[in-house]
């Protein structure tokens, strides 16, 4: 199906009622120039629809993880909500955490036009991340496992915020993306230690979206890759990729998490469904200084990775066993399957 | 009339040249939904091709004379210049224009419709009259103003901020509006001004009228304040009905000018929603009075009125300090202003 402005504004317009927006509120819709325009106007037009005196502001496509102009920032940090619409990810961006301290709540939308529609926050859904919250905050320490050989354990800070993307906004500061439905949380960088494997998804911004041919093995010594396996051209690219930041806060542990959307499809070509893949556990490295995870590691670099039929612990608790919700975790889906929706 | 974007181009980059807008300039284009996306395309497309990260803010529809959403205003502050493309004015009279300006902004207003910012952009051959109008303006100390129907009205012009229309803006907090070639003082001109004004010509009361009246109104001014409206026609009555829906500030002249730009014409297509203000109030030889709201860009002194209006005579006899400058509506060669061009 074609989905064109008609279509996408009742998904926005139930956005613009999740996150409770009232029309006294003063709402910024972002977006830039190679965003796909019907989306932004979309969800000013649901603003409007909602009663909103909204402004849409439109700037020049940039970078990934790169700051606004400064009037776009100025107007940001005035505004009680803003819709974010770029075309690459902005969400580890170095002025986004003053944004959200000033008590602006944040939507990033970062969508193709079909997976806004298919995709949308499903409230339903929404007590298995209030569950895995409840699960996450109480633990110490968590451990992943997968049958290629990862073996990776990390210590859970106390002070840091659980980052449970549920698609919506609603608190002053709050950051979300729609269409991810995951909880992760920045562990203390220097107590993750073991091996990874990468045997799925790799979102590796700007350049590089993949599921590699055969697994990656990386070493992790004190949160940081000391060691990578580069055996095949998938490998290469990796390797490439950390390199070219030339930073070294690039190969620093970012956050650690799992995938909470049965209807999301590894199939399509879609990257906040790989990081929302039911039971598909996420491992990051690069920037963790978001609103939503205020860890210490600022970076233009920022890569995401879905270990596929992992194990996780937490603590003791056996939260996920080779890619499926353990009973114990009280986190099986209720009347779904995994799978795509189509 | 849809001009399209290529068209209106050239215009727009002259404008933006003229501005001396710089590659590291923080660049708002603002604009409102009630404006066609051509000419705001036009100024940021401008502004892209000297090399400036501009955005691009788009509101609702406000009131005349009303502020933008404060988001819109935060942008604007920070900003180094605003283009404003909203086509019923508000950043000349509008509370939150004083703010954005005294941050350093400097504004143009682009009131005007396409057709009008492509027939009237910024000219050499029109704006040399602004710099020779200034120096007359700066040097002279009373104006009397005469016309067959009756006017007499005498003006004491003090020392003070001249307000030249070129329609480009190059320094930090100056403002101006892009289709008035003028030249106006306010500074404390309230203070001397007494005589009898016949206003025939275009009367801009706004939001609700714009108007070349068929009749001339006869007003009594004492002080710098209307004080007697003789309402003895259907026109004259409107007039009289407009003053009394805003309060006592209205009655007090704000700002004493002459157009100067031999391109303006009384008789101009009307093409909604666009005003014939900017226009009007640029007609060669054309004395135009001002009540009502007064603003920093203006003049020393700030006066806010809920209400601002601007009446054109036309063929009027113009004298300052004793020197013919306007006569019957025409400049005299003494005034250095006869000829068309330069």
């Amino acid at each position: 199906m074609e989905v064109g402005f008609p279509e996408l504004l009742p998904a926005a317009t139930q956005s613009v009622r999740l996150c409770r927006v009232r029309p006294d509120e003063k709402v910024v819709v972002y977006t830039d120039t190679s965003t796909d325009a019907a989306i932004p106007e979309a969800w000013y037009a649901a603003c409007v629809v909602e009663g909103c005196d909204v402004v849409l502001i439109r700037g020049q496509a940039r970078e990934v993880e790169t700051d606004p102009p400064l009037p776009a920032i100025a107007a940001m940090t005035e505004a009680d909500v803003v819709f974010d619409i770029p075309s690459v990810d902005d969400g580890y961006a170095p002025s986004l955490p003053a944004i959200l301290a000033s008590g602006t709540r944040v939507l990033q939308i970062l969508l193709p036009r079909e997976s806004v529609i298919e995709r949308a926050p499903d409230p339903e859904n929404s007590w298995r991340a209030d569950a895995s919250e409840l699960l996450m905050k109480d633990a110490n320490e968590i451990r992943i496992v997968t049958p290629e050989g990862t073996d990776l354990r990390a210590t859970l800070a106390k002070d840091r915020p659980l980052d449970v993307a549920r698609g919506y906004v609603r608190e002053a500061g709050e950051w979300d993306s729609y269409g991810t439905d995951l909880i992760a949380v920045s562990p203390i960088e220097g107590s993750v230690h073991g091996t990874i494997v990468f045997n799925g998804p790799l979102i590796l911004f700007p350049q590089f979206t993949f599921s590699p041919r055969a697994p990656i093995r990386v070493e992790v010594v004190e949160g940081r890759i000391t060691e990578m396996a580069v055996n095949d051209e998938d490998g290469r690219k990796l390797e490439w990729w950390f390199a070219q930041w030339d930073d070294p806060n690039a190969y620093v542990f970012s956050h650690i998490g799992w995938g909470l959307d049965p209807r999301a499809d590894l199939s399509v070509y879609e990257l906040t469904a790989w990081e929302s893949y039911d039971g598909g556990v996420m491992v990051a490295f690069g920037s963790n200084t978001s609103g939503a995870l205020r860890g210490e590691v600022q970076s233009q670099a920022h890569m995401d990775g879905i270990l596929l039929g992992a194990s996780l612990w937490l603590d003791d608790l056996q939260v996920i066993e080779g890619g499926a919700f353990t009973d114990a975790s009280g986190l099986r889906p209720r009347s779904r399957s995994t799978g795509s929706a189509r | 009339m849809d001009i399209g974007f290529q068209a209106l181009l050239p215009a727009a980059v002259r404008t933006v040249d003229l501005c001396k807008v710089r590659p590291d300039e923080r660049v708002v284009v603002y604009a409102d939904s009630r404006r066609s996306a051509a000419l705001p395309e036009a100024f940021y497309a401008a502004c892209v091709a000297r090399g400036c990260d501009a955005i691009l803010v788009r509101s609702l529809v406000q009131l005349v004379a009303t502020d933008p959403p404060r988001s819109a205003v935060a942008a604007m502050r920070e900003a180094d210049i605003v283009f404003d493309m909203v086509p019923v004015p508000w950043s000349d009279y509008a509370p939150a224009i004083n703010e954005i300006l005294a941050s350093g902004t400097r504004v143009l207003a682009v009131p005007v419709s396409d057709q009008s910012f492509v027939d009237r952009p910024p000219d050499p051959d029109v704006l040399w009259r602004v710099d020779v109008a200034e120096e007359l303006f700066a040097h002279s100390t009373e104006m009397h103003v005469t016309s067959p129907e009756g006017t007499d009205l005498w003006a004491h012009l003090r020392e003070g901020v001249l307000d030249p229309g070129r329609g480009f803006v190059w320094k930090p907090g100056q403002w101006d509006s892009c289709g008035v070639i003028s030249i106006t003082t306010a500074s404390h001109i309230e203070e001397e001004m007494r005589g009898t004004v016949y206003f025939n010509g275009p009367m801009i009361l706004l939001p609700e009228y714009e108007f070349v009246t068929s009749r001339p109104i006869k007003v009594q001014i004492e002080a710098g304040r209307i004080v007697e409206i003789e309402a003895d026609h259907p026109e004259a009555q409107l007039f009289t009905r407009w003053m009394q829906g805003w309060d006592d500030e209205v009655y007090l002249i704000s700002h004493l000018g002459l157009g100067l730009d031999p391109r303006a014409r009384v008789d101009i297509h009307r093409d909604p929603p666009f005003l014939h203000d900017t226009e009007w109030e640029s007609i060669n030889g054309a004395v135009v009075l001002g009540f009502g709201t007064k603003t920093e860009s203006m003049a020393d002194e700030v006066r806010q009125s809920r209400g601002h209006l601007d009446a054109v005579v036309l063929g009027a006899t113009v004298v300052m300090d004793g020197r013919t400058i306007v006569e019957q509506g025409s400049f005299t060669e003494e005034s250095g202003l006869g000829s068309g061009g330069r």
